[in-house]
């Protein structure tokens, strides 16, 4: 692995997202209109919404995290900057690491600055249901990220990217939802849930490994 | 006149219309009536009887995948494409059948547990992997891309075979590679599964062969039309 690599364009994503704001500003904003949407469509069926932090906390990530992995590489095509990224001499795996720590860096971070808020809206108690859901919840969106990472890349080749992403990328993702799903819902209750923490582990290892090995496939031209 | 052989395709037909037929009779006819469900169990040997080649297909798109990776010869992504095709269509089967057994069992046509939930996502993802070449105009990039999804995709299949034992579900705990007290005991259910399970695969590969027959056929007939095209420019 090639740290120096990873850390350069680290700091080129993140510099980038800090003058622009648009991914993170625009995720973050688009998961609470996504919360209040949820909360008069689970009123209007006479469900308690009080019961559900848990599900509201992973669709925001999905849907958000969806449009946000999107935005990242539209961003990365602007001014030919991805074909540059190609050409460099370096190893495709260590470049899909670089994507996938930028990605998970704003994402994990987006879904961190979402627990107040479900903690505020669902009366959670923060340093014992939240602080246990912070495992299951990175893990979760590491997952997400691991696939979003080459799925992005693979429909971003397509006519209809913009489409055909979240459709390709979303079954990919749901192995990596339910565990988290099932693991933040038993933090929430006040448990910690080690099976749920090792199935992520697992299935991060196994997505990481496959994104390492086939980055270099999609970065021909 | 010279009769013509019935080559190996003719046999594999002949060998998968005997097999259907005695799998149909062993089913319906043979095997005893469930204890609890009644005759509306039969339907389990033909769906348990689809999900096996489905996952065999899939396991294949693997192979040929990584094959083509390997070798960016053609054959292999022709061949893959074929048996996601084939594969798509045995999970389709499983999804229609799963709903009409479920009815009169758990009294709904649907229960969203990670087993069902899992298939349909299968279904999702070769569906998927079917529909990315049909958006990306290049042939080698096609291939290609369609290779590295095709790998992904058949990562997840071994998550739907477990997903029963990470979750508690409402789905029936499996039948082959269960628990000890899972599973069928009758020796005529147990054949009546046998030869759903042996007709089905010989259906996938009478399928898959035919299916990549037609991708040859239809690559060749590309390759045509550009030859004819480029004699035409040239005349």
């Amino acid at each position: 692995m090639n740290s120096n690599l990873i850390s350069l364009l680290l700091a080129k994503d993140l510099k980038r997202e800090l003058r622009s704001k648009e991914i993170f500003l625009s995720s973050f904003l688009f998961s609470l209109i996504i919360l209040c949407i949820f909360y008069f469509a689970a009123t209007s069926s006479n469900v308690d919404f009080a019961k559900l932090p848990n599900t509201a906390l992973w669709i925001c990530i999905a849907f958000s995290g969806t449009i946000g992995l999107h935005r990242t590489h539209q961003a990365e095509l602007v001014n030919g900057c991805y074909k540059a990224l190609m050409l460099a001499p370096r190893a495709a795996g260590n470049l899909y690491l670089a994507k996938y720590v930028a990605n998970f860096s704003l994402l994990g971070l987006m879904s961190l600055l979402l627990l107040p808020l479900i903690s505020l809206f669902f009366n959670l108690k923060f340093d014992t249901q939240i602080a246990m859901a912070v495992p299951g919840l990175l893990l979760g969106v590491s997952g997400f990220v691991a696939i979003g990472t080459l799925t992005v890349v693979i429909t971003a080749n397509t006519r209809i990217s913009d489409i055909l992403f979240p459709v390709i990328h979303l079954p990919l993702v749901v192995p990596v939802l339910i565990a988290a799903v099932n693991c933040t819902q038993i933090a929430f209750q006040g448990k910690f849930s080690w099976t749920g923490i090792q199935i992520l582990c697992i299935l991060n290892l196994v997505f990481l490994s496959l994104g390492y090995l086939l980055y270099e496939f999609l970065l021909e031209e | 006149m010279k009769q013509p052989s019935l080559g190996f395709d003719g046999f594999l037909m002949v060998v998968l219309i005997a097999l259907m037929q005695v799998a149909l009779i062993w089913a319906l006819v043979v095997a005893p009536a469930d204890a609890t469900q009644g005759d509306v169990q039969r339907i389990f040997y033909f769906h348990l009887g689809s999900i096996w080649p489905g996952f065999v297909a899939f396991f294949y798109v693997l192979y040929g995948s990584i094959r083509y990776l390997m070798s960016r010869d053609a054959k292999w992504d022709r061949r893959s494409y074929a048996s996601g095709q084939v594969g798509l269509a045995f999970c389709t089967i499983v999804l229609v059948t799963g709903p009409i057994w479920a009815k009169p069992t758990w009294g709904v046509w649907w229960a969203w547990d990670a087993r069902l939930t899992s298939t349909l996502l299968m279904w999702l993802i070769f569906l998927g992997y079917i529909m990315l070449r049909d958006y990306i105009d290049d042939q080698a990039k096609r291939e290609r891309l369609s290779a590295v999804l095709g790998i992904i995709g058949a990562s997840m299949v071994p998550f739907v075979y477990f997903s029963t034992r990470w979750f508690e579900v409402q789905h029936p705990k499996p039948v082959v590679m269960g628990d000890a007290d899972s599973g069928i005991k009758d020796p005529n259910m147990i054949w009546a599964l046998m030869l759903a399970l042996a007709a089905f695969t010989v259906l996938y590969v009478v399928l898959w062969r035919r299916g990549t027959e037609l991708a040859e056929a239809d690559a060749d007939l590309s390759d045509l039309r550009l030859r004819l095209s480029a004699l035409e420019d040239e005349a």
